[in-house]
């Protein structure tokens, strides 16, 4: 494993780790890019990280900040700003950190995977998607200048169980849903709260990329439920995720093609279409497969 | 309610126990344990209820007991009419029990992958996989034995506890980078398990094997 | 297929690549035994997977009993035919096959005959040019393609016997294509006929070259591939597309989308999704009011007028133009 060079995946904040996870007076290796790291916690409480050399002591010290109940680092000197996630200041909202799932797939494939709500009702059966209704509304994708973000607008969905509160009333809804790919390795949605019209759970996903084929996903969220216990919620989000593992890992190939002609979308991939192009416009060359010359 | 069963959705030994009392039809109360990340059950308040701190527990009335095979027998025990979960009979009893013990000791081989791979634990991956194959390959040729015999469970003509603990981390084994390619006998029997009458499926249990 | 019992069980022999889209099956009987006498010009319907039929001619000489060849083009649009032979067989690959049929069929009577192909058009007229050879008839064999690298069969058509009737035409499209036609067909003597299959454009444009020579249209004979998918709910007004780089003006009726008509007209362009989705098929846009349709480009890219995907949108104005 060695790291990119890949210049626009340098220069991005990375999730490396989530609050707690490293106990005071430890440390925690683990990797980026292909760069092997070290995330040391002092015991009083302040963390510091290091690049790991080749000879297995600590390199080039790196920034760290915390945000979303996750640390950040990056190895870029410029790095694209940390996106502003204000639900997560909102002091009657509960942040829960659902910790991290590791996955062997391209963290492209997970964004992607978050942001289709086609697999809904094959993979995520009887709690995000019913069989009876598997249809993906059209929905509006657009590319926000001002924050260089994709956002997927107007996005609804029918769900017998879309979360921990919606599923113990039973019945099923249509959810609403807004997307937001907030960086390369960072994506998020708005989803209807059940019995509140007005504002909006926001669920996160942090991807720290390994290596081109190896990822860690970070689920931070804000959340409006008042009754589910934090077990509850994190277990319910974990359910989810490793349905999605499996499906994720057997995905081919494991890099993303961004030729259009190279898979066949439909109408339900439009917001993965415009991440593609998106990510093409930025010159992204790491975990992107590299197409045979014709 | 009588039973409470301590319990974390994506364990493959609670999932051995909620499968029995799926199976037996049984009402029973689940209290979540913050297992990960929250390792509710190394807490000082959960080293009360297992001083070993590993889930599931099953409390029955006043009876409290730890381990996922102790407690797939009590609730045959005590639970299964027909007598075919935990057969008596002494052709069946011992080999029920060696393939009950062989689930909580050599196919946790495939649980420690596992854990490594989906929640970042820190152990050595190559043995624990080099380990789970080893152990898939003795219950593979044991369920290719049984086939050639026209048998499609481990000891029974009847599914027992013996199927139950040993289903859930070899159908979850994926989930640790261990494929089920070399295993076309277990694959069978795991097909099999699938289509019992009461069955639930956990994430990661891969639908079409 | 009329019912189980008329079904042959056949092997893929032989598959060979003849161009980047085409592929040749050499097929042979499971049993081992003769397969059933055909004529020039027959088909046979093929269920490459169970319940997914679809209709190939006979391509090899109708001599020979021993095997039957076809010819297969994967078709981008494709729901299931060619892509499962294109995918799902191999060398060795079991299948079920028809009887040969024959809604073709060659005059015996004829006078001398003009094979008229384009592109994949040409597996029927292959069998019948076999055949005249074989009886040492007068024909030509026009054979229509884009470029070289889309010729297939050219194993067959270079044999001795057959080389001095073949005749290629390449990138002729139109109108250069009904110039051409027009010479060729006033040549003519008063009892040739003609055999003609090809894209619909194609053919129509040698129905007109002929009305206007005063062929009598009982001397033409042609074959359809109608292997098409039920197509796009495009509504709006008919609009003249006039393509720079093909030099090339088409009609685009209302129930037709662009790339339809252009790939009747021969003119070949990339697409994939065909729902305007995929951006595959974008195309630079040099004049008239675009009526988007597609989900590819952003509303910025759409109010600016540069870009335009071809396969879902259309023109709000008579002409259009594109860089194609």
């Amino acid at each position: 494993m060695s790291v990119t060079d890949d210049p626009v995946a340098l220069n991005q904040w990375i999730a490396c780790a989530y609050v707690g996870q490293v106990t005071p007076g430890k440390s925690y290796d683990t990797a980026m890019l292909g760069q092997a790291i070290r995330i040391s916690c002092a015991l009083d409480g302040t963390c510091t990280c290091h690049e790991i050399g080749d000879d297995g002591g600590p390199g080039r010290q790196l920034p760290l900040t915390q945000r979303f109940e996750i640390l950040f680092t990056t190895l870029g000197d410029t790095p694209r700003q940390l996106p502003d996630i204000p639900e997560f200041a909102e002091a009657d909202r509960r942040v829960a950190n659902c910790a991290s799932v590791g996955l062997h797939a391209s963290p492209f494939r997970i964004v992607e995977n978050f942001l289709d709500m086609a697999h809904f009702c094959f993979v995520h059966k009887d709690i995000l998607g019913s069989m009876e209704k598997t249809e993906v509304f059209t929905y509006k994708t657009e590319h926000r200048k001002d924050v260089d973000e994709i956002w997927a607008t107007d996005c609804a969905f029918f769900q017998p169980a879309a979360s921990t509160s919606a599923a113990e009333k039973g019945g099923g809804q249509v959810t609403y849903y807004k997307y937001r790919v907030m960086s390369p390795f960072s994506v998020m949605l708005y989803k209807t709260v059940y019995g509140n019209a007005e504002r909006d759970d926001a669920i996160c996903l942090f991807i720290q990329p390994k290596s081109e084929t190896e990822c860690i996903a970070y689920m931070p969220m804000a959340i409006l439920d008042d009754q589910s216990t934090m077990t509850q919620i994190i277990d319910f989000q974990q359910t989810i995720f490793l349905q999605d593992r499996i499906i994720l890992e057997n995905q081919r190939p494991v890099l993303l093609p961004l030729t259009p002609s190279a898979e066949i979308p439909t109408k339900a991939d439009v917001s993965s279409i415009a991440f593609r192009r998106w990510l093409k416009g930025m010159g992204m060359r790491f975990g992107i497969l590299q197409e045979q010359a014709a | 309610m009588a039973l409470k069963l301590y319990n974390y959705t994506l364990s493959g030994s609670c999932y051995k126990v909620r499968l029995l009392l799926d199976f037996l039809d049984l009402d029973y109360e689940r209290i979540p344990v913050d297992f990960f990340p929250g390792k509710e059950h190394k807490t000082l308040d959960f080293l009360d209820i297992n001083p070993l701190g590993q889930i599931p527990v099953l409390e029955d009335g006043p009876m409290r007991l730890r381990d996922a095979q102790a407690i797939l027998a009590h609730l045959a025990n005590s639970y299964d009419e027909t007598g075919h979960w935990l057969p008596r009979a002494p052709a069946l009893f011992g080999p029920v029990m060696m393939w009950l013990m062989f689930a909580g000791n050599e196919i946790m081989a495939a649980s420690a992958a596992r854990l490594h791979d989906v929640l970042g634990y820190e152990l050595d991956i190559e043995a624990a996989r080099a380990n789970a194959h080893a152990a898939f390959r003795v219950l593979d040729d044991h369920l290719t034995e049984r086939a050639l015999i026209g048998k499609t469970w481990i000891v029974s003509d009847h599914p027992t506890i013996a199927d139950i603990a040993c289903f859930p981390y070899t159908a979850l084994s994926g989930d640790g980078g261990i494929g089920h390619e070399e295993y076309p006998a277990m694959r069978n029997w795991m097909r099999a398990f699938r289509r019992l009458p009461g069955f639930n499926a956990v994430s990661g249990i891969p639908e079409f094997a | 297929m009329a019912g189980p019992q008329e079904q042959i069980e056949v092997i893929v022999r032989h598959i060979a690549v003849e161009t980047q889209d085409i592929r040749s099956f050499v097929l042979e009987r499971a049993d081992r035994n003769l397969l059933p006498a055909f004529r020039p010009g027959a088909h046979i319907d093929v269920e490459p997977v169970p319940g997914l039929i679809r209709q190939y001619s006979l391509v090899g000489s109708p001599a020979d009993r021993t095997q039957y060849m076809i010819g297969v083009k994967k078709e981008p649009r494709s729901r299931g035919g060619s892509s499962a032979m294109h995918g799902a067989l191999q060398e060795g690959s079991l299948l079920k096959i028809s009887p040969p049929k024959n809604n073709f069929a060659l005059d015996d009577t004829c006078g001398r005959c003009l094979l008229l192909a384009g592109g994949i058009g040409v597996t029927p007229l292959l069998s019948m040019a076999q055949s005249l050879a074989l009886r040492g008839e007068k024909f030509e064999l026009h054979y229509f393609v884009r470029t070289s690298a889309d010729l297939a069969f050219s194993m067959l058509l270079s044999a001795p016997q057959m080389k001095p009737h073949v005749f290629f035409h390449f990138g002729l499209v139109p109108p250069a294509l009904n110039d051409f036609l027009q010479i060729l067909l006033r040549e003519a003597a008063c009892d040739d006929q003609i055999y003609m299959c090809g894209p619909t454009a194609f053919m129509e444009s040698i129905r007109v070259a002929a009305a206007d020579e005063d062929w009598s249209q009982d001397r033409i004979f042609h074959e359809h591939f109608s292997a098409a998918p039920s197509p796009l709910p495009l509504e709006g007004d008919s609009f003249v597309l006039r393509l720079l780089a093909s030099d090339l003006e088409l009609v685009v009726p209302p129930d037709r989308s662009i790339v339809e008509v252009m790939r009747d007209a021969g003119i070949e362009i990339a697409t994939n999704c065909e729902q305007g989705i995929c951006g595959t098929c974008v195309a630079r846009m040099v004049e008239g009011d675009p009526d988007h349709r597609d989900m590819y480009l952003t509303d910025e890219e759409h109010d600016n007028e540069q870009l335009f995907a071809p396969c879902v949108s259309r023109a709000k104005s008579r002409l259009l133009v594109l860089d194609l």
